[in-house]
């Protein structure tokens, strides 16, 4: 495609920028690493408007708003601006990153079991010991058919990877924020995060995006393209939550991407808050008989914002289970769009794989867009989906109403009873109330702009 | 009719549609404070569109007459409005609601009510205790608090669960929409053993219902036969008995001649 190949040329200086300039203090596995994906990402080039799996995205926004890497935050914030995206979590392991670079004054790295490690960006820079990252990165995403994450590797700055040891039970759940914070310009951030859990472990994991208060009064736009790669040795049990919430001028590109062993269990939730343009991608691979993924999502959107939900899962293997179920809440004139594809290999019986799409529109201008592709090449499997649209009960806000609910909160009320089957997924109450209070300020629209602000 | 300036409630000539079909046709009742009124009638007399135009239900469209309640005009008032100045009907369907608490619903209603008659908000530890208290004069199992509204309720733990909202939102005037239908007679002494708890002489009942049963046990000051969108007669608490012996027919047709 020539027109995505003039785009990608568009990357190639700052690409050159960035080596020579604020990725340049690296060990040279690192340099090797990223020459390779930038060659990957030239050879796809940003997918056109006819590519498959960007229907429903317009990427000539992203394609235009290819910033420059972001420079380091001229300003730290107040440890309680970082607190209010923390979910009420102030204690436990939490990493925070300030423009795609980690921040260790606002970070906390106790509450982590022995044993687990962690490495983050600096370290992986800085010494040629963690040359084994080479080959642990992009195990699970393949570059080669990704151009986002192709990118995210040629920028690779800073992230973290994450080993918790077979039979290692992680208590407090691990807390990422990747925070903008102003830089007077449009910039971009490609955070890379791996997380392996060994047999038998159990941890939670939170990636939050966001921008901080003076980012959001600001307002500058950003790209964030980030790539999380999830291993799940046998018996492991992973629970992840995914926070998009870096508001209504932000492009956001995000792949998830797991892979998952014997008997082992994951369960994503993902929350989408708006931005102009968000991409919540999530591949999952169940590799070895008794493997579960169960993915929820919930995105809610005003204003002209767009979220493209795009999940693909395999069923390798008989044996297998899969759930989706994604929920929007559109209003506006947003865009929701959800494709869930579900392939299941040819001797992958007794699979079982189900998907649900519900859709809340708010306004009579909101756009939902909803496309199953199940692929099933087994004979002896359950697969089952199902879509619906809909629109707030009148009866149900008449109800409330007649009991002295003002017609705001009512609506309000009905939303957060949509949204409950995905909060209450998070599994713990804690969680859960803070999900919640989450979706509860962006109803109120205050998504962008912190209490504190 | 009078038009008494005592009254909490007073319907004047209304006139009301319902889906384009003329329901009520000059409706006139009026209830002062503390009084308890039963509104009988054969099915399509217009009961329900009385509790819907009352309650601002927007399928009840008024096209003549008016309401004043507690001195005002009613129809400026919107249905949240109108809960807040203490009016409630128990619903003859209640909507089932999935996803939002029993208690959730209460404690936002109780909240909103209170905060109108600039009364301070009840956290949630005072006010599950008003919510236990109620439930137990209900027989009701305290666990239908954190249950969904409604959500798998059988009928007659909808109607139930009417009366207790009733209960802890303490209104001024209580519209009961047929709550008797499909209540076995222990439900229903239970029923009425919720409203006669609330039963004050600053509160007053508007009870519908098509039978006479429920007068049994809930004792009304004066009854109302509607007819036609009209009240055809009133009189006390014996109309209702006269009613159940001999029917509407009798009625109708003395209303003809």
């Amino acid at each position: 495609m020539s027109v995505a190949t003039v785009q990608a040329t568009a990357f190639e200086a700052d690409f050159e920028r960035f080596e020579r300039g604020a990725g340049a203090s690296a060990p040279d596995w690192l340099h090797a690493f990223r020459r390779d994906a930038m060659e990957k990402f030239r050879a796809q080039g940003i997918p056109g408007p006819k590519h498959e799996d960007w229907l429903y995205t317009r990427t000539a926004p992203l394609a235009r708003n290819l910033l420059p890497f972001a420079p380091r935050a001229a300003q730290i914030p107040g440890s309680l601006a970082a607190h209010r995206f923390a979910l009420g979590l102030e204690a436990g392991p939490r990493l925070v990153f300030l423009n795609g670079r980690f921040e260790p004054s606002l970070s906390n790295g106790e509450g982590l079991p022995e044993g687990v490690t962690l490495v983050h960006g600096a370290a992986m820079r800085g010494e040629e010991e963690h040359a084994h990252l080479r080959a642990e990165l992009g195990q699970v995403v393949d570059i080669a058919r990704h151009p986002f994450a192709a990118l995210n590797s040629a920028f690779l700055y800073d992230g973290f990877v994450l080993h918790v040891p077979p039979g290692v039970v992680v208590e407090q759940p691990v807390q990422t924020l990747f925070l903008h914070t102003p830089v007077g310009e449009a910039v971009s951030v490609h955070p890379r995060l791996l997380l392996v859990a060994g047999a038998n472990s159990q941890v939670t994991f939170i990636e939050h995006y966001g921008i901080d208060c003076i980012g959001a009064l600001a307002g500058a736009p950003c790209f964030t393209n980030a790539v999380t790669e999830y291993v799940l040795e046998a018996g492991a049990n992973v629970r992840t939550i995914r926070i998009q919430r870096e508001g209504t001028n932000t492009f956001h590109v995000g792949m998830t991407a797991a892979k998952q062993a014997r008997d082992s269990r994951l369960d994503h939730i993902s929350l989408s808050l708006g931005g102009a343009i968000d991409r919540n991608e999530i591949h999952v691979s169940l590799d070895e008989p008794g493997a579960e993924c169960n993915l929820h999502g919930l995105y809610v959107l005003g204003h002209e914002e767009h979220v493209d939900n795009h999940t693909v899962i395999r069923h390798q293997v008989p044996h297998c289970k899969s759930t989706q179920l994604f929920k929007g809440v559109l209003g506006g004139k947003s865009n929701g769009a959800f494709t869930g594809r579900v392939v299941v290999a040819q001797d992958a019986q007794k699979t079982i794989a189900e998907q649900a799409n519900h859709n809340l529109l708010l306004s009579d201008h909101a756009v939902t867009e909803t496309r199953p592709q199940l692929e099933i090449y087994a004979d002896d499997v359950q697969c089952a989906h199902g879509a619906t649209i809909g629109r707030l009960d009148e009866e149900a806000l008449y109800y409330l109403r007649s009991r002295g609910v003002g017609p705001r909160s009512a609506r309000n009320l009905l939303v957060h009873a949509f949204a409950s089957e995905i909060t209450e997924a998070a599994g713990d109450q804690q969680l859960i109330d803070g999900l919640e209070m989450l979706i509860a300020s962006r109803l109120e629209g205050r998504a962008n702009v912190p209490e504190e602000a | 009719m009078s038009n008494d300036t005592n009254s909490l409630l007073s319907v004047r000539g209304v006139h009301a549609a319902a889906g384009g079909k003329p329901i009520l046709k000059g409706l006139d009742l009026e209830v002062k404070p503390g009084e308890v009124h039963a509104i009988m009638g054969p099915n399509g007399s217009g009961k329900s569109t009385l509790a819907r135009v009352l309650t601002g239900h927007e399928s009840a469209e008024v096209t003549a007459g008016e309401v004043l309640y507690k001195g005002q005009d009613l129809f400026e008032l919107a249905p949240e409005e109108r809960a807040r100045e203490g009016m409630f009907l128990a619903f003859q369907y209640p909507v089932e609601i999935p996803g939002i608490a029993n208690s959730t619903l209460l404690r936002e209603g109780l909240n909103a009510i209170r905060d109108h008659r600039g009364e301070s908000e009840l956290d949630a530890i005072d006010f599950l205790q008003i919510a236990r208290a109620k439930a137990d004069i209900l027989e009701m199992d305290h666990a239908m608090l954190s249950r969904a509204v409604n959500y798998g309720f059988s009928g007659g733990e909808k109607k139930r669960n009417e009366v207790l909202q009733m209960l802890v939102l303490e209104p001024t005037l209580a519209i009961l929409d047929e709550t008797d239908s499909g209540l076995d007679i222990d439900a229903l002494k239970i029923v009425a053993k919720g409203v006669n708890a609330l039963r004050a002489e600053n509160r007053s009942f508007i009870v519908i219902t098509h039978y006479q049963r429920l007068l049994d046990y809930i004792v009304p000051d004066v009854v109302h036969v509607l007819a036609d969108g009209r009240i055809a007669k009133s009189g006390d608490k014996d109309l209702a008995l006269e009613l159940e012996a001999k029917g509407y027919a009798w009625l109708e047709e003395g209303a003809n001649a």
